[in-house]
């Protein structure tokens, strides 16, 4: 009992922040992108508590959370045909940064550029989104996302090459 | 693409959980770790009465009737002292029946010990241990005895006139052992059991401050070498006593008397065949004269004088039956003729002028 509570309060210090941040950026919408964050670290500790082992963490954590943000799609579903292609009617990207950050001019500029970024990459279309975003967001290699999707590497290369494709268009019709 | 990587990084970077976020999620989540259960079964005697029962099952009722038999030394002991007794004495609630389960518990020490003694076992260890539970016991006995309302108590009496005279039981051994390091041991003991004077009638134990604070052990320095009786001993003090004066208090000492001695005759006769004839003979004419005694006893410290006799004699037959040693009983009935002369000048030296009271049979 003691060991499974250990190792899920150390992976929530270590990974709750960029859970939620991938969740934000896939879902756009802050609010929902804490609950799937925690909805994910809930399913972590019943599978513990149910004596499952987890052998990659981080790739457990991520594969879960993917897992609940195409549930939340599908709930979605019927509100928005576009939520899959399309992520216009979401927030901005301001509104995901949360309310307490200190505002200095220096990072004000810096996020400009990175919020364009990010702006675009909200455009994409979610598969490529998704791979992207674990691709350069979070850091993973084409294999552990082809792990943490439960899709073939290829596939992955695949959707990471399409989405870059993709964002040097958006790219160049926005500047 | 290095700087949309870079740039990406960086704008990202800003979006995270706020700290109050943070926190409240934390503890959302560890909310849901259970709390750790106190087992209603962690409890010393519920597990001492499943030690018991499961001692019934698995090993069979024989080990718990077994160790009723086993004496210090052997494998059963602890489980008769430390998990039998006191399961049977948690059922004694009342602080009647506390006292004379305490009571009990000190007549199986001492039986014990004298077991050991008369064969030459009876070791330093044993003796010390002996003389703890003994300690223990009479003083749980007599705090229990102190929460009952009734002012005297023939089991008083027979109480510590049984301790005075399981003494002698046990000096008497001592002298003839063979052993070294059992001598010292029965010796010691038997000075320990002698702090309850028999000289002094006694009916309650009064409080010092000796009894007060915790076992009187400690106080005894109990060396290997014979102990001396201490000064430190809880002194006993007559308190209560029945007023001769108070006719009703009076008789019913005399009946508990009477049947005293009726147990005695029972548990001669039971005892016949293990002590010789003439041995019998002599107890028999003991008993008659302290019939007589009793009798003819006007005042309460005739009456305690008989108690302190009777609970001797009863006290010796015990110990020789058990033991199968009759000389363990020429100590009381070598006095005989003395305890007669002084029995009478008693009835004679205070009663005298006094016409015989009520017969009380």
């Amino acid at each position: 009992m003691r060991k499974n509570e250990k190792q899920l309060t150390e992976a929530f210090d270590r990974h709750a922040d960029e859970l939620f941040r991938h969740a934000s950026l896939r879902l756009s919408n802050r609010d929902r992108a804490r609950d799937l964050t925690q909805d994910a670290f809930m399913k972590t500790w019943e599978y513990l508590e149910r004596g499952g082992e987890i052998r990659e963490l981080r790739a457990f954590l991520f594969r879960t959370l993917k897992n609940l943000i195409i549930d939340e799609y599908r709930r979605s579903k019927s509100e928005s045909l576009e939520a899959l292609v399309d992520t216009d009617e979401g927030e901005t990207i301001d509104a995901l940064i949360p309310p307490d950050e200190t505002n200095t001019v220096e990072s004000a500029i810096a996020r400009l550029d990175g919020e364009r970024a990010l702006a675009l990459v909200s455009e994409l279309p979610d598969p490529y989104r998704e791979a992207i975003l674990l691709r350069y967001v979070d850091g993973f290699s084409p294999k552990e996302i082809a792990n943490v999707t439960e899709l073939t590497e290829n596939i992955v290369s695949v959707r990471i090459h399409r989405g870059l494709k993709k964002l040097r268009v958006l790219l160049e019709q926005t500047s | 693409m290095n700087d949309l990587h870079s740039h990406l990084i960086r704008a990202s970077r800003d979006i995270k959980l706020s700290d109050d976020e943070r926190t409240l999620m934390r503890q959302t989540l560890t909310a849901r770790f259970p709390r750790a259960v106190v087992s209603p079964y962690w409890n010393p005697l519920f597990m001492r009465t499943s030690a018991v029962f499961a001692l019934f099952i698995l090993i069979g009722g024989s080990t718990v009737f077994a160790s009723d038999t086993s004496l210090p030394g052997d494998t059963l002991y602890g489980v008769k002292t430390s998990l039998v007794e006191p399961t049977q004495g948690f059922f004694a609630q009342t602080p009647e029946a506390k006292v004379s389960w305490n009571t009990k518990l000190v007549s199986r020490r001492i039986e014990e010990a004298e077991e050991l003694a008369a064969g030459d076992k009876l070791s330093d260890r044993a003796a010390e241990q002996l003389a703890l539970h003994i300690d223990t016991n009479v003083k749980a006995a007599q705090e229990a005895r102190s929460a009952l309302a009734i002012e005297h108590d023939e089991s008083d009496a027979e109480l510590t006139s049984s301790l005075s005279a399981h003494g002698k039981v046990l000096a008497t051994l001592a002298d003839k052992s063979k052993n070294d390091s059992s001598r010292r041991g029965a010796r010691s003991l038997s000075a320990f059991l002698a702090k309850w004077n028999e000289d002094e009638p006694v009916l309650a134990l009064a409080d010092t401050a000796a009894t007060k604070s915790g076992p009187s052990m400690k106080t005894m320095a109990f060396s290997a070498t014979i102990a001396e009786v201490p000064e430190a001993a809880p002194t006993l003090q007559a308190k209560n006593i029945p007023d001769e004066r108070n006719s009703e208090a009076f008789a019913r000492f005399k009946s508990a008397g009477v049947a005293l001695l009726s147990r005695i005759h029972t548990r001669l006769d039971s005892l016949r065949e293990r002590l010789d004839e003439q041995t019998v003979a002599d107890v028999e004419a003991r008993l008659s004269r302290l019939d007589a005694q009793l009798d003819n006893a006007t005042s309460t410290a005739q009456i305690l004088r008989f108690f302190k006799d009777t609970t001797a004699v009863s006290t010796f037959i015990n110990a020789a039956s058990k033991i199968n040693r009759d000389e363990l009983l020429s100590p009381i009935l070598e006095n005989v003729s003395h305890e007669n002369e002084s029995a009478e000048d008693d009835s004679s030296g205070k009663g005298s002028g006094e016409p015989e009271e009520e017969r009380g049979r």
